[in-house]
């Protein structure tokens, strides 16, 4: 027998999946967060997993892990002591970005310090053209004067980013190899390393960004391996990247940027593996926990990707999954403001103190109040019981601040609460969709998240969705992702090449020697030549433009015919995105881009026998009373767990596990699959078909 | 029947269909004025032309969008649109800003009677004129600045008047990019009106129709509200253009801002007559900055609508600079007037709210283009861009370096960019040590980027201010620098330029563009040591600046504060 363990670092939880291989039988846990040395965590969680399942530490194949080390260094400033070497003329590019201020009407509101300060942005005379000739040739004596300062300033880490350098890396390199002679204990990360592409702040912040979480990756992942080759855990450790791929530790600590925007990364691709098995292409999916929501969009089987992510107001130019966040969560505060309109969020009542019934603290009413005092929650899986004073403290803190001021019954105002709330959420699930060009009812919603099943039943009626996918383990949705996720590598290289002057031997030529540097990496990781494959695509533009589109390229050796329907497809694209294209006119080759993909051995996870019985009420728990749309109704509530394949549940109802609760209602009605899934669509809607 | 919860889903619901119309003119315009400079508003009224929601991208059209339907239902009777009915205008004597602006609005029918009006502003490419791009420096009427589109039907019972289009497109240069994204605003209203139908249908049009007014009286209690808790007073600010790009002389703009219980007025009697040149702003460019100014000062959040108009009075007496008569030139207003009222009502504002304002910014948009012939590929380019310079520094904090401040916010192109398109080489592209305004928070650092002109010779237009009046401190704060534009030729020689300059220079000149610093705010001396250290560390701040202007005395070798000294210079 052999498994494979994910384990997920969350800001309050770490959260652990194990499955094994050949059955597909899946088991999660818990544990507590170490924010101090989030390895504590990770070990304590892989432990208590190889424990519960009672298996030997030798049997577990791979071991993926999503972390936060780097995305905390990097937001809490805490990254190594990293200093910038740059063409003289441009250490200030850093600093002044595109020259926009983060908001519009406030005065106050400050932009993110550069990760290197300015003292230790230092500049070398050399110049490089755009076409990548030299200008200026590298002053080499210089470099002394720096290397002294780098040592007396006790400088951990070095980016080196240069002008046009994505089109030739001859003078970052030999300042690189010079460092490396000279200083070699010095973390050294180079821009055409990292992102070979052009717009030079964007690759500045990036590489910046890489050399200064570095240190801190890399301290961390041998802490980890060496307490997991102290349990005799001898398999491999993987990470997972933010474009939904992982990537092997040793990776990892070169190209630590790749780590930053993990987490809700492996969500998505939980997503996509569920749809997979369900066999849907369109999914709108939503994490939704205690300060935000997650939102991402999958469209034909694929998530959308972007380079135009930051974190934090950190532009960081590498491929992501385009995730969309906005504060609403179950800590979200509600308040009335002066204008008379009652508000919720983004402020958010956090862990700490959290939402008035934890009875932490906290004193403002939240959204998971409001679905407290609603009924929605049941208040003994709050704090394992010890909730009985804290109903009423929810209730006291609603009451005062929200119903007597608007002159309304408890209950209006926490639905209120929960109307408002979702007003926001619907808003930005818009905004991933109708405002890209997709229509929501096409789509199917998938609801994670401790908080998302609560919320998804109205959100879908309010956006006209006709079914939502309730995964059986909606809290710990990340971390199963991870399961299923393939080592996946990112390749640019910018050439600006007018359509024209384009032929297929020469892209042929630029996309073989990048697939000859991938081919390299992925065996030196263990894979062999049939399990790695290649996505090659373009970037391109109409000439003039500042925005390109990535166009996807046929595999094979390429022909004219390639290239005619590349441009072809480009201009259809074109078309679907901005409503018009250009039809004859000549385009620009801008960027190619290599994805190369190691597969993992595939996951099966267990499909259950449907039971002929549609009947739930071996899972029923208890009937309470909830609040629904001005009334109370008795409500039957279920154990997720005690469901079975085939069960039918009749909305209003709501089922309870330990991390969620799915709330289902009037006119609803959910079906459980025979992955556990919880389907739920409208009544009428299910007569149909 | 108002009640909180509803208003609030509805302020989501119809925000969010002002935002998704900005994202179809955005995503289906052509020109990059638009898609990448989203100098572009979408908005929803009331079936009276009364702002409701509004998806706006830049400060500059707050204003703007509030008053261009009124105004143009005042030249228009609203019984003359039918459904399927569209009007365009660009006519800066009815709808304000200049010629580029083009409006679009959309009458939307529920049951044959209007219920809304759903409209956007973009800024085109080019509309003819003097100059490619229509913002000369140097019109002096309104005639020369590009083709005058009074409200008129562009489109008829759903079709697109072809007529019309000809006509237009026939008086621009950039008649493709036109077509383009007149299309894009018209698709952009249409989505719109589909998504407010859908609204109606869901919650009936009574109760639509009552919760616009709503939203209306919601922002106006938000804001009278913010205003009650202020002090009551009034206080006067004057501050000076530099030159109309005619005649360089000292203009000068007067504000009175007068707190009363629960509104503001604003005065501008007093401001000079208008220009010669094409610095004139029309009262709605004007009533932008004021509303700019309230909202930052008062709450960032208010949503911008109606309501902010209704407890703000405001008087521009007619012929100034402040509210031109016609045929005045207007078009360089937005990028250099704009900036400068801002800094006198926020001059005026900081003797009334000295703890919510900033001391003046870089006070101009810099714009600074080069056009020529191309020898790579032997055609015409046009390099545009606006710059940025220091913003003021506020009581808190120091003022950002190198940003675009108050009236605009649109972003700068890359260096890597300009190379690959222009026959243009960047020597340097940084912030300009020195330049900021002492204080205790300090001013913004300028900016500088110099240029090299690699072939033919090229025609040069630069317009930008602050180059004789340096933006003011605030509360012991001192000014931030001049700006400084020079050419510097291949024979190695150098020579200052003025502000404002369209001209002719050949290969191989180097210009070098400097944007004002920001003032400080709060006296220097009470400036915290650390903090000069670290940009004398940077080498922002020089060492003998920080002596002179802070006071602090720092040992040139170990970089570290000579407090003993430091405590003696600044006793003085």
């Amino acid at each position: 027998m052999s498994y494979r363990i994910a384990v997920d670092t969350g800001g309050t939880f770490t959260d652990i999946a194990l499955i094994e291989e050949e059955r597909g039988s899946i088991e999660v846990a818990k544990v507590s967060s170490r924010p101090d040395n989030p390895s504590l965590a990770v070990m304590a969680g892989i432990m208590k997993i190889i424990n519960q399942k009672d298996i030997s530490p030798d049997s577990v194949s791979y071991l993926l892990h999503g972390t936060t080390v780097a995305t905390n260094a990097l937001l809490e400033l805490k990254g190594a002591k990293t200093a910038l070497i740059t063409t003289k003329g441009f250490r200030d590019v850093l600093e002044i970005g595109r020259q926009t201020r983060p908001a519009l009407y406030d005065f106050f509101q400050r932009k993110p310090t550069p990760v290197v300060p300015r003292e230790n942005r230092f500049e070398i005379p050399e110049r490089i053209l755009y076409n990548g000739k030299v200008k200026e040739s590298l002053q080499v004596s210089h470099l002394k004067y720096i290397i002294q300062e780098l040592k007396e300033k006790q400088v951990e880490s070095v980016a080196i980013c240069f002008i046009h350098s994505y089109r030739n890396p001859h003078h970052e390199q030999t300042v690189k190899d010079l460092l490396k002679k000279e200083m070699p204990q010095l973390f050294i990360s180079c821009s055409s390393d990292v992102l070979p592409e052009f717009r030079e702040y964007e690759r500045m912040s990036t590489v910046c960004i890489n050399a200064y979480v570095m240190p801190a990756i890399k301290r961390y992942l041998e802490d980890l391996e060496r307490s997991l080759k102290c349990k005799k855990i001898k398999s491999p450790l993987y990470i997972m990247q933010s474009n939904g791929g992982i990537i092997t530790s040793g990776v990892a600590r070169e190209q630590s940027a790749r780590t930053v925007l993990s987490g809700p990364a492996g969500g998505v691709i939980a997503g996509l593996f569920l749809a997979k098995n369900l066999g849907k292409r369109n999914l709108i999916t939503m994490d939704m926990g205690g300060t935000s929501l997650d939102i991402s969009l999958i469209y034909q089987g694929t998530p959308r990707y972007t380079t135009e992510s930051n974190i934090g107001g950190y532009p960081l130019k590498l491929p992501v999954i385009e995730i969309h966040t906005i504060g609403a969560g179950g800590g979200s505060i509600s308040r009335l403001d002066q204008g008379g309109a009652l508000k919720v969020g983004p402020e958010s009542a956090g862990a700490s103190p959290g939402p008035v019934c934890y009875g932490k603290g906290g004193l403002e009413p939240t959204v998971t109040d409001a679905n407290l005092v609603l009924g929605r929650i049941n208040p003994e899986y709050l704090l394992e019981g010890e909730m009985e004073g804290c109903l009423n403290k929810a209730q006291n803190s609603i009451n005062e601040k929200l119903a007597v001021p608007l002159n309304t019954t408890l209950e209006q105002a926490a639905e209120g609460i929960v109307k408002v709330v979702n007003a926001n959420m619907v808003r930005g699930i818009r905004v991933v969709s109708v405002e890209k060009g997709y229509d929501p009812r096409e789509f199917s919603l998938v609801a994670f998240g401790g908080a998302g099943p609560l919320h998804a039943a109205e959100l879908a009626r309010e956006l006209g969705i006709v079914e939502i996918i309730v995964p059986p383990n909606p809290g710990i949705n990340s971390a199963l992702g991870m399961l299923a996720a393939d080592v996946r590598r990112d390749y640019v290289l910018t050439r600006i090449m007018k359509e024209e002057r384009l032929d297929e031997s020469k892209l042929e030529e630029l996309f073989e020697s990048m697939k000859i540097e991938a081919l390299d990496e992925l065996k030196k990781e263990g894979f062999k030549q049939d399990t790695i494959s290649f996505i090659r695509s373009v970037d391109i533009r109409y000439p003039r433009q500042a925005y390109e589109i990535n166009v996807t390229l046929a595999d094979g050796k390429l022909q004219k015919k390639d290239l005619k329907e590349m441009v072809n497809k480009f201009h259809y694209l074109h078309q679907q995105t901005y409503g018009y294209s250009r039809d004859g006119e000549k385009t620009q080759m801008v960027n190619l881009r290599l994805a190369a993909i190691g597969e993992m051995q595939p996951l099966m996870i267990r499909e259950e026998e449907r039971t002929k019985e549609a009947d739930p009420s071996r899972a029923l728990l208890s009937y309470r009373n909830i609040y629904f749309s001005g009334k109370h109704i008795k409500t039957p509530v279920y154990k997720r767990h005690k469901l079975e394949a085939g069960n039918k549940i009749d909305g209003p109802a709501v089922i309870q596990q330990l991390d969620s609760t799915t709330v289902l209602f009037p006119g609803q009605i959910a079906s459980v699959d025979s992955y556990n899934n919880l389907i739920i669509r409208e009544k009428e809607e299910k007569a149909c078909d | 029947m108002i009640d909180a919860v509803t208003l609030e889903v509805m302020r989501n619901a119809l925000q969010s269909i002002a935002e998704e119309m900005g994202a179809t003119l955005i995503r289906t315009a052509l020109s990059p004025n638009i898609k990448d400079r989203k100098d572009c508003s979408t908005a929803i009224y009331t079936r009276d032309g009364q702002l409701v929601a509004q998806a706006e991208h830049i400060p500059l059209h707050l204003g703007l969008m509030q008053s261009v339907v009124k105004e143009v239902l005042k030249a228009y009777p609203r019984e003359n649109l039918l459904p399927g009915d569209a009007l365009i205008i660009n006519d800066p004597y009815i709808s304000g800003s200049h010629l580029p602006d083009i409006c679009i609005f959309l009458p939307v029918f529920y049951q044959r009677e209007i219920v809304a009006i759903m409209a956007n502003l973009a800024h085109h490419v080019d509309v003819g004129g003097m100059t490619p791009g229509s913002t000369p420096a140097n019109s002096t009427s309104i005639f020369q600045e590009g083709i005058r589109i009074p409200p008129v039907k562009i489109m008829k019972k759903g079709q697109l008047d072809e007529e019309i289009m000809a006509l237009l497109s026939r008086n621009v240069r950039t008649s493709f990019e036109f077509n383009g994204d007149i299309r894009a605003q018209i698709a952009s209203n249409a989505v719109g009106m589909k998504r407010f139908n859908e609204l109606i249908d869901k919650h009936g049009k009574e109760k639509v129709l009552v919760y616009l007014e709503e939203l209306i009286s919601y922002s106006e209690r938000s804001l009278s509200s913010e205003i009650k808790k202020i002090p009551q007073g009034s206080w006067q600010y004057t501050d000076y253009l530099e030159g109309d790009g005619i005649i360089e002389k000292p203009y000068a703009i007067k504000a009175r801002v007068t707190v009363n219980e629960d509104t503001i007025t604003v005065d501008f009697t007093g401001t000079d007559k208008q220009t010669r040149g094409p610095f004139n702003s029309t009262r709605a460019v004007t009533l932008a900055c004021v509303y700019y100014v309230v909202k930052s000062v008062l709450n960032p959040e208010i949503p911008s609508n109606e309501g902010i108009s209704k407890s703000l009075k405001i008087i521009t007496p007619e012929g100034t600079i402040v509210n031109p008569d016609f045929p005045a030139p207007v078009s360089n207003a937005n990028l250099n007037t704009a900036q400068r009222i801002a800094d006198v009502i926020l001059g005026a504002f900081s003797n009334i709210l000295p703890e919510k304002v900033t001391a003046a910014s870089a006070g101009t948009m810099g714009l600074f283009t080069i056009g020529g012939l191309d020898d790579r590929s032997r055609e015409f380019y046009s390099y545009v861009e606006t710059y940025g310079g220091g913003q003021g520094a506020n009581p808190l904090s120091d003022g950002l370096d190198g940003v675009h401040t108050n009236m605009t916010n649109t972003r700068n192109t890359p260096t890597e960019v300009i190379e690959i398109s222009y026959p243009l080489l960047v020597n340097r592209y940084c912030l300009r040590p020195d330049t900021e305004g002492p204080g205790k928070f300090r001013g913004g650092m300028g900016l500088c980027r110099e240029i090299t002109i690699l072939s033919h010779s090229a025609e040069v237009t630069l317009s930008s201010e602050r180059a004789k009046i340096k933006p003011w401190g605030l509360k012991g704060g001192k000014p931030g620098a001049n700006s400084l534009n020079i050419f510097k030729y291949s024979d190695g020689s150098q020579e200052v330029q003025p502000s404002k300059i369209t001209t002719e220079v050949a290969w191989g000149t180097t210009i070098i563009y400097n944007t004002p610093g920001g003032g400080g705010y709060g006296s220097p001396f009470e400036r915290d040591p650390a903090l000069v250290v670290r940009d004398v560390k940077g080498e922002l701040i020089s060492l003998e600046r920080a002596e002179r202007e802070y006071g602090v005395a720092i040992d040139p070798s170990t970089l570290k504060v000579d407090y003993k000294k430091t405590g003696e210079i600044r006793k003085k």
